[in-house]
């Protein structure tokens, strides 16, 4: 499903304060379908802020977000863009009690994916998780869920991909695996927003890169 | 389409897939139940009068401690995770979230009542099992497990989730609470001319209000 609107992101003079500690101040940014954008910034910056407002999960004090032409504040369109985007945070976001194979599956279904096992099979594939499957997640290293997580995100092959600092806890190889993931979406026109502190992953994954540190005195 | 029964489906079957394997909500909830039930048989000595008089008291004051801790454990799990979040970055509806949360914590305390109450009616030589308990617990439980876990998530967050979910439950279900106390106390005495009708009304009202108060503000929780 592609919407026929150039912006696919808009974040219009976004604000948030956390107890009286104002971390985002006015920030806009627009972001096209296609491209690959990029968020650095120091520690505490508001990267991973900006970045769970842009996919719901944290309400702006003031300002405006649209995703995909639509708002998160009507619960119908809000279901709308969550069924088409993907989220990779700093936290798995896994059922750890549940096996590898179990947590694609219960994601698979919720997203409504219609060939569960051949999506399944072809993500762990991509990132070297097959051995993995019937494995239960809390049995996993840090750099495996990181890997599963991606593969959670990735069911619904979404429109936009959020990832939070995507490079961490990953290895080599699997940092390789995520600049083809990320570089294979951006040649089919689906777009990545991320935030890093890897120049490497900004200048292999990034088609624009926001610097947090150009808006502080905004 | 979203099929919300569907959405609902898979939630209730995934917490179910995890108690299956953890055990964790079930047995705390029997094994604390029954220790408290236990202390208070030993206190009591078997006195027919006192088991008569505070019967209701002891067993749904096991219920409700027991009930809570589980509760913690069953949202302490989904904060640590953050797979609470994860559901909110999906296509399911906040409320199918409380829904379902509520009707297998619903299915588990269900299953440890039966439990309790079957080692509390030998421990203290009641007959408790009839049809007006079993009505008056099913109605309690559903106002129990709506407004605990609403609560669940709120205090899941906090440091001190055990002390914060026990001081938001237990004020906000006296309604439901009166009314199981009254229903099982006429249980134990075998009182005929009792307002059981009235007390029922007044715990079905509760769980229609709270289900549909709930249900609308755990979205806004949710949002932060």
């Amino acid at each position: 499903m592609k919407v026929n609107a150039k912006k696919i992101l808009s974040l219009s003079k976004i604000s948030k304060s956390y107890q009286n500690n104002l971390v985002i101040n006015n920030f806009s940014i627009n972001i096209n379908y296609g491209d690959s954008v990029g968020i650095i910034g120091k520690n505490g910056s508001g990267k991973s802020t900006i970045l769970k407002i842009s996919c719901g999960l944290l309400k702006p004090d003031s300002g405006n977000v649209l995703l995909m032409g639509k708002s998160f504040d009507s619960t119908e369109e809000s279901l709308i863009i969550k069924s088409r985007m993907g989220v990779v945070l700093h936290e798995d976001m896994l059922y750890p009690q549940l096996s590898v194979l179990e947590n694609l599956n219960f994601y698979s279904k919720i997203l409504g994916i219609k060939n569960i096992h051949d999506k399944v099979e072809e993500l762990s594939t991509l990132l070297n998780l097959t051995k993995y499957l019937k494995i239960s997640v809390s049995k996993l290293s840090n750099g495996n869920k990181k890997r599963v997580s991606f593969a959670k995100s990735l069911l619904n092959d979404p429109d936009i991909l959020f990832a939070d600092e995507p490079e961490s806890n990953l290895d080599d190889e699997g940092k390789e695996i995520v600049f083809k993931i990320f570089n294979d979406r951006s040649k089919r026109g689906l777009t990545n927003f991320f935030s890093t502190h890897s120049e490497i992953f900004l200048n292999n994954c990034s088609s624009q890169t926001v610097n947090l540190k150009d808006f502080e005195n905004a | 389409m979203l099929n919300w029964f569907r959405v609902l489906y898979l939630l209730i079957k995934k917490d179910i897939k995890i108690e299956l394997q953890t055990k964790e909500t079930l047995v705390t909830i029997c094994l604390f139940g029954l220790l408290i039930i236990t202390v208070f048989s030993l206190s009591t000595e078997n006195n027919s009068l006192i088991n008569q008089n505070f019967g209701a008291g002891i067993l749904w004051s096991s219920v409700i401690f027991a009930g809570s801790i589980a509760m913690v454990k069953f949202f302490y799990h989904e904060e640590q995770n953050k797979t609470l979040q994860s559901l909110l970055v999906m296509p399911v509806p906040s409320e199918l979230i409380l829904f379902s949360k509520s009707i297998v914590f619903f299915l588990f305390l269900s299953i440890s009542e039966i439990v309790i109450f079957l080692i509390s009616s030998v421990l203290f030589n009641l007959n408790i099992f009839s049809l007006k308990l079993i009505i008056g617990s099913v109605v309690f439980n559903v106002g129990y497990s709506v407004v605990g876990s609403f609560f669940g998530v709120i205090s899941s967050k906090s440091s001190s989730k055990e002390i914060l979910l026990t001081m938001l439950l237990i004020p906000i279900i006296t309604p439901i609470l009166m009314f199981i106390i009254a229903t099982t106390n006429d249980v134990i005495r075998s009182e005929l001319n009792s307002n059981f009708q009235l007390w029922l009304g007044v715990g079905i009202s509760f769980d229609i209000i709270f289900l549909t108060l709930m249900s609308y503000l755990f979205g806004k929780i949710l949002e932060e």
